[in-house]
């Protein structure tokens, strides 16, 4: 009798995505343009 | 290194991603209180000397973040609590980085960039050059050698870390080359404005030398900063050009201890370079083309230089937090010592070479 398939895979088989931290400042920079752009972001003092 | 996780289980995502937020908060806020109290102090300087019809010099708030930071670290020492929001300041650096593009036309990120190429080239040659007879001479372990040479040519933390697992290097070596490498960085951070205006180096001239000579990206850029804004921006981008060439050296180091067979062979290069580059600069590179293209009103160019500067005062205060002396204590004074004399003669020789390109190139 074959053994059925886990409902979920193992955690550490799980597909898992690994962003450097240059990846994630680069797209965490670019979230803020894009807030700056649409106006979600209306002004940033200093 | 941040990792994400993709799973379709909101539960299962959650979790750890909220743990993790707030394994982060206490440090984030750290670095933003002590930024902050930087920013109030340079702020009521100005208010008390206007009020009380003083002279007093105006100290920009990135030396009063990374003096503050440097006597919390030195004295009662960062608490566990915080340690890992502090370590985020790197994040906050790229992030500084990535939006200082807005405030770069492409055509002069190209010019200064082709200019700082050209410097960057021959300080390389220069710093290892220099790196390798002085550990040679002082009988430095060969690894740890070549670990202040990655160091001190290119990018500091960031290319010893990536030097320390492509030669094999030891935790502790590359744990001394850091501390190293920041403490000197940390005491540049007062000698180079002074040198500067002794000099009276334009922001341009000033900008472009500590960019080659301040090892760490986030002091170079405090160094520059701290002389000047404008000084501050050319600065980030000499750096920049110099970080670009990490995968480079650290390749070179590489192939020669795999030749001596005393790290794994290198077996696709292209990957192994493309690995090793730094991918903020691509973001760097992206929003500059935005701006060039007229992509942004100049309010929200004002906004994103603004937020730019926040990020780096997070920046700066974890400058101060992640540079602790007693460090330097574990492998005695020698190391140091070679790391000094190293960032020493490299100043000196950049120095020339800067002073030579603003007559050439008119910087």
């Amino acid at each position: 009798m074959s053994e059925s398939p886990p409902a979920h895979p193992p955690r550490s088989s799980r597909p898992r995505l690994n962003l450097s931290l240059d990846w994630l400042a680069v797209i965490t920079a670019l979230i803020l343009v894009f807030l700056v752009l649409v106006g979600l972001i209306p002004s940033v003092p200093w | 290194m941040a990792q994400a996780t993709g799973s379709s289980t909101p539960a299962f995502v959650s979790r750890p991603l909220l743990s993790r937020f707030l394994e982060l908060l206490p440090g984030v806020v750290l670095l933003f209180t002590v930024g902050y109290l930087g920013k109030l102090t340079e702020q009521f300087l100005k208010d008390y000397g206007k009020t009380n019809n003083l002279s007093l010099p105006n100290i920009e708030y990135v030396l009063w973040a990374i003096l503050y930071g440097l006597i919390i670290s030195n004295t009662i020492g960062v608490p566990r609590i915080f340690r890992a929001g502090v370590a985020t300041y790197e994040f906050w650096l790229k992030i500084g980085i990535v939006l200082l593009g807005a405030r770069f036309i492409l055509g002069d990120v190209l010019k200064l960039g082709g200019v700082s190429l050209l410097l960057v080239v021959l300080e390389l040659g220069v710093a290892i050059f220099i790196m390798q007879i002085i550990g040679r001479a002082f009988h430095l372990k060969p690894k740890l050698t070549s670990l202040l040479a990655i160091g001190s040519s290119i990018c500091g933390v960031s290319a010893i870390i990536a030097g320390k697992g492509a030669i094999e290097a030891d935790d502790d070596d590359a744990a001394f080359a850091i501390a190293a490498i920041l403490a000197l960085g940390a005491f540049g951070l007062f000698a180079y404005p002074l040198v500067g205006q002794a000099f009276q180096l334009s922001d341009q001239a000033y900008g472009v030398w500590v960019g080659l000579a301040v090892d760490n990206t986030a002091e170079a850029s405090a160094a520059g900063a701290i002389y000047s804004d404008a000084a501050g921006k050319i600065a980030v981008l000499t750096k920049t050009t110099r970080n670009a060439m990490i995968g480079f050296v650290v390749l070179g180091y590489a192939l020669y201890w795999a030749s001596r067979g005393q790290a794994a062979e290198v077996k696709h290069k292209g990957r192994f370079l493309w690995q090793k580059f730094p991918k903020f600069v691509l973001g760097f590179l992206f929003i500059s083309i935005l701006a060039t293209i007229g992509l942004f009103t100049p309010a929200q160019l004002t906004s994103l230089g603004n937020l730019s500067r926040w990020a780096f005062l997070l920046t700066f205060a974890g400058v101060g937090l992640k540079t602790d002396f007693r460090e330097l204590r574990r492998q005695g004074l020698r190391p140091f010592i070679v790391g000094a004399l190293a960032e020493l003669t490299v100043t000196v020789v950049t120095f020339g070479m800067v002073l030579g390109a603003s007559s050439l190139f008119n910087l």
